[in-house]
């Protein structure tokens, strides 16, 4: 169920780390669920070099304007994309940020999670956007993974599908930890 | 004669009368007297005639200048397109129908200046089109400018001082270009002219047929080259038939070779495209 | 239901309404519509072609329609400035074919990737001299099928070139769509009087029926060039142009949002409708009657329709990506009878819902407006 309606999901990062593909795996799951969709996105030079950023309108009403102000949900898993991306929230809104960002920049009120690294534990770095994903419906219900799952298994590639059904586990596993329910 | 009078040449006193070939509505044409534009044209309706072409399956398209007029004359299909780009057009009707025949008329400014993008790219394509490239060295329709082809030093309405352009070679142009049939010819050498077209249409490729012609009205005038006849002895002189041994295009020293310079059988465009197709067709993944 | 992407949209109509050519060259949005149409017209029995330019790719299209295909291109602002060329080659050649400008921000390379509708003149005014056309755009990804599909029809059945205006939003955002049955008008190349006329609802390509004389020359009905009587020309583009006029009410499509009882209207195009039917569900919501008319055919310019509005309501908002363009015929038609303000950013942004209802507010409450002011306060963050 959403946490709101409509409900705003901005995913950002930096460009190769997957961010359009976890937007459109969101826009088709939440799709599957029977709500409305919009999804876009930035694009050209900073999608392949800088920061990248995918934006998810989901609703249960027809969605008039399709770009997201302030999102509910708001995903950096880099540091370029969180000073870029990083500050517009709604009130109440989620802010998820990429523990390595906590090297270079100070990040307040957000949930600080290790999803890099917990992507490489499950395989490879590549698929942190999908770790985040676990993350996503652990903390927001907004999906079910069932939907999601469906999702994946329509838009991933066969090859790599195990591993990203792996890495949602893991994010909906690290989600749930204390220490990040804690913030 | 004025200009725009029936060219003698399109309906020569002997030999066979080509009025089958010629839309008579559109008579008489627009080139001045001593043109040697009406007798590439005769050349190409005489090769439609040897040829036994279907009319009705031809299209020729043409560019903008006096031998985009050419289609006109010519009772197949005809399409006068713009500037340049009729082979853009002629790559889309062949594409779109590889049963059409398609044969390009083009001026030298057609297919060396504003057109010469799309003369390279259809000659790297090799799609199964004749140009047929009528060279009088300058623009004719617009008053005499100087064209790419124009040698070094001649004079125009835009080179009064003499021309310091180098000049292109249209048939060399096309050979570096990947075209797999390029031939050249004059309009001093007639009876070559139908046969290098024929020889054109039924090469399955890109063919080049680039064909020295005069101009009296303008090149010739301010060159002082004298009359249409003159000028046909001046072709003479500038060009050679091309030799067994081969040519040194570097040394050529203002003097055109002539002939067929490659006759290659190359995997044709449309072909390519259609086996493409057929390949795609057995996996059945659409929409 | 399935989630699919603007240009997918376009591309899916397009074969929906029976194109079979493609000729295009790369460009920034609109690249996703030629790759469609790459992987998906060789099974279809179509063609597709990369050409070497804009100007050569309108060209190939022409001649494919010539040649019997229904045929396409796409491009964005630069792409489409040098086709201009051909736009008026298919005019003046009757040549049924469909263009697709996804407008990104302009002049020159401008903003390659950020939203524009700064080529509704261009569309309709770009190539030189008077010449019939039609152009339409979408402010949805269902909308971009349903328009695609329309600007076929469109073109066969008035034998004009018909653009569609996208822009870099549309292009490339995603929405869930059911693809509807529509309609599709089909090639007829059998005339009833036995020949081919110019303008002729018949089109009969190359190698079906009579050999045909095909040229940008001012020409007779037959195709004869008629270059010293300028009447004959005329005449021709007057035929041309009046087909259209006497059948704007088949042309003319637009989507008609609360407008009914409105008392100030949104008068809006393209993505720009989607916050302003944001703007009107939030007012609505406050008892203020507003209303929005999304319309869908820019050219010829509604303008009966927008007259109609125009003397029901206090005053009309335009809300344009440019510096202010649709406002000129707009305001030709309303000839004040009702206040018309403009609003305008070509800065690579959309407008805000937030943005368009204190610019509605101004208008309705204080009877002015200072779009700059609006702008300029939401750009620095106040």
């Amino acid at each position: 169920m959403l946490p709101k309606d409509p409900y705003h999901v901005r995913l950002s990062g930096r460009g190769g780390q997957g961010i359009l593909l976890a937007g459109i795996l969101v826009a088709e799951a939440g799709m599957k669920e029977g709500y409305n969709v919009v999804q876009t996105q930035s694009y050209g030079p900073e999608a392949r070099l800088g920061a990248s950023r995918c934006e998810v309108i989901l609703s249960n009403n027809e969605i008039a304007f399709p770009e997201v102000e302030l999102p509910d949900f708001l995903l950096c898993l880099s540091r370029d994309a969180y000073v870029k991306h990083g500050r517009e929230l709604a009130d109440d809104g989620l802010r998820i940020v990429e523990q390595q960002v906590t090297r270079e920049e100070k990040v307040n009120d957000a949930l600080v999670i290790p999803m890099i690294e917990a992507a490489r534990e499950t395989g490879q770095e590549i698929v942190a956007n999908v770790v985040a994903l676990g993350v996503f419906i652990e903390l927001t219900g907004a999906i079910s993974e069932k939907y999601l799952r469906s999702a994946m298994e329509e838009r991933v590639k066969p090859n790599y599908l195990d591993m990203n059904l792996k890495a949602l586990q893991k994010g909906r596993e690290i989600a749930k930890k204390d220490e990040v329910k804690g913030g | 004669m004025e200009p725009g009078a029936w060219s003698p040449l399109l309906m020569p006193k002997k030999g066979k009368s080509l009025e089958r070939y010629l839309r008579m509505s559109q008579m008489p044409t627009l080139w001045c007297p001593g043109c040697g534009h009406g007798n590439i044209a005769r050349g190409m309706l005489q090769a439609f005639d040897e040829l036994h072409l279907n009319l009705d399956q031809t299209v020729v398209i043409g560019g903008i200048g006096c031998s985009g007029r050419t289609p006109f004359y010519s009772n197949t299909n005809a399409m006068h397109t713009t500037h340049g780009r009729a082979l853009a057009f002629g790559t889309g009707i062949k594409m779109a129908n590889p049963d059409l025949t398609v044969v390009a008329t083009m001026g030298d400014g057609d297919t060396a200046a504003i057109g010469g993008n799309h003369f390279i790219h259809s000659c790297r394509r090799n799609i199964d089109i004749t140009a047929i490239v009528f060279n009088n060295s300058i623009y004719g329709m617009t008053g005499g400018q100087f064209a790419p082809t124009t040698p070094q030093d001649k004079k125009s309405s835009t080179t009064v001082y003499g021309n310091i352009d180098e000049p292109f070679d249209i048939a060399e142009l096309a050979m570096a270009a990947g075209a797999s049939f390029v031939a050249r010819t004059t309009t001093f050498d007639f009876q070559d002219t139908t046969e290098l077209i024929k020889k054109g249409i039924q090469h399955h490729g890109f063919s080049v047929v680039e064909i020295i012609t005069q101009c009296p009205t303008y090149y010739g005038k301010i060159n002082k080259l004298g009359n249409a006849v003159d000028m046909l002895e001046y072709e003479k002189d500038m060009t050679f038939p091309e030799e067994d041994e081969p040519i040194d295009w570097k040394e050529l020293s203002g003097q055109m070779p002539l002939g067929i310079f490659r006759e290659e059988q190359r995997s044709e465009y449309t072909d390519r495209y259609r086996e493409l197709r057929e390949s795609q067709k057995s996996k059945t993944d659409v929409t | 239901m399935r989630l699919i992407q603007g240009n997918e949209a376009c591309a899916l109509g397009a074969l929906e309404a029976g194109c079979r050519f493609y000729a295009g060259y790369p460009i920034t949005p609109a690249s996703e519509i030629m790759e469609w149409m790459a992987r998906k017209l060789p099974a279809l029995d179509g063609t597709f072609v990369q050409m070497e330019d804009e100007i050569a790719s309108l060209a190939a299209v022409i001649g494919a329609s010539w040649a019997g295909k229904k045929a396409m291109t796409a491009t964005s602002g630069p792409g489409f400035s040098l086709m201009q060329e051909h736009v008026g080659y298919a005019a003046m050649t009757e040549t049924p074919c469909v263009i697709v400008d996804s407008q990104r921000g302009g002049p020159s390379t401008g903003l390659p990737t950020l939203p524009s509708q700064g080529d509704v003149m261009q569309a309709r005014w770009g190539t030189h001299g008077d010449h019939a056309v039609i152009v339409l755009t979408a402010s949805s990804v269902l909308d971009t099928y349903v328009m695609t599909v329309k600007a076929f029809n469109l073109s066969e059945t008035y034998r004009v070139p018909v653009v569609l205006l996208l822009d870099a939003t549309i292009s490339h955002m995603r929405e869930n769509v059911e693809l509807p049955e529509l309609e599709i008008v089909e090639r007829i190349t059998e005339a009833e009087g036995g020949e081919d006329i110019f303008g002729n609802r018949a089109f009969f390509p190359f190698g079906v029926g009579p050999r045909k004389v095909v040229t940008g020359l001012a020409h007779d009905e037959k195709g004869k060039p008629e270059t010293s009587r300028g009447q004959v020309g005329e005449r021709l583009l007057k035929k041309a142009l009046d087909r259209l006029y006497v059948d704007r009410d088949h042309i003319v499509s637009y989507k008609n949002y609360q407008a009914g009882d409105a008392k100030w209207l949104i008068l809006s195009y393209g993505i720009t409708s989607r916050p302003a039917r944001a703007a009107v569900d939030k007012m609505r919501e406050e008892g203020e009657k507003v209303g929005l008319i999304d319309l869908q055919t820019l050219w010829p310019f509604p303008d009966e329709l927008v007259q109609s509005y125009s003397e029901k309501v206090e005053g009309i908002l335009m809300p344009e990506l440019n510096l202010g363009q649709l406002i000129m015929p707009a305001k030709a038609a309303i000839e004040g009878r009702a206040p018309v303000y403009p609003f305008n950013r070509a800065d690579g942004k959309l407008f805000t819902p937030a943005e368009i209802i204190e610019a509605m507010r101004e208008i309705m409450y204080n009877g002015k407006l200072d779009q700059t002011a609006i702008l300029e306060q939401r750009r620095n963050g106040k």
